[in-house]
């Protein structure tokens, strides 16, 4: 599974922090996300597309071999 | 799902419990270190047993106290944090099981039942090095990328 939460997350200004404060989840959590160390549940993919204001679908995206 | 884990504020005592009762079962396995006060009244062969409590008391002690340390909630609880507690399971039993294989046929006379003492603690000691290590790799690399 790729993602865009990094590319995404700098375009609307967010710190990791600050995006881990608003989701509810530890900033570890968002580096993990960030760099396809943890694929994240359908509710934190959800929570993190109303947070960044996105359609999930542009955020994650499935490759070949998934 | 919320998982099932004690409360943040039994973490520290539980380490600290852990660490007290860890070299109270090294010196009662290594230096046989009994508290008469734990003695039986009752001769031993009554009871099966060597006549003190000392051991079946450190024993519980450690093993209960790792596992509160090992299963209290983080400050910053969440689902990465279970995912990462679930490989650490898998992790220590999977390693528990291999050393369990190599105890049964590398080890022979007065040195298994020793090992095996020691083997008891084996899951929740690798459970939560793995799980603590890794949180706390985690954290570092998170740090140096900002």
């Amino acid at each position: 599974m790729k993602n865009y939460i990094r590319e995404v997350r700098i375009q609307k200004g967010y710190t990791q922090v600050a995006l881990a404060e608003k989701t509810g989840v530890s900033r570890q959590s968002i580096h993990a996300i960030e760099t396809g160390k943890y694929v994240p549940t359908t509710i934190l993919a959800l929570r993190l597309a109303r947070v960044l204001g996105m359609p999930v679908e542009a955020l994650f995206e499935l490759e070949t071999d998934d | 799902m919320k998982p099932l884990l004690f409360p943040h504020r039994f973490q520290k005592p539980a380490l600290l419990l852990t660490i007290a009762f860890g070299i109270l079962v090294v010196l009662n396995y290594q230096y046989n270190f009994e508290l008469s006060f734990l003695a039986l009244p009752a001769p031993p062969d009554a009871l099966l047993s060597n006549g003190n409590l000392t051991d079946e008391v450190f024993l519980t002690g450690f093993l209960l106290s790792l596992l509160v340390y090992g299963f209290s909630r983080e400050v910053d609880e969440d689902e990465y944090s279970v995912s990462l507690r679930f490989r650490a399971l898998v992790f220590a039993v999977l390693a528990h099981t291999l050393i369990s294989i190599a105890l049964i046929n590398l080890v022979f006379g007065w040195a298994f039942p020793m090992m095996a003492a020691y083997h008891l603690f084996t899951v929740l000691i690798l459970y939560v090095l793995f799980y603590k290590t890794q949180r706390l790799l985690i954290l570092l690399r998170t740090l140096r990328s900002s």
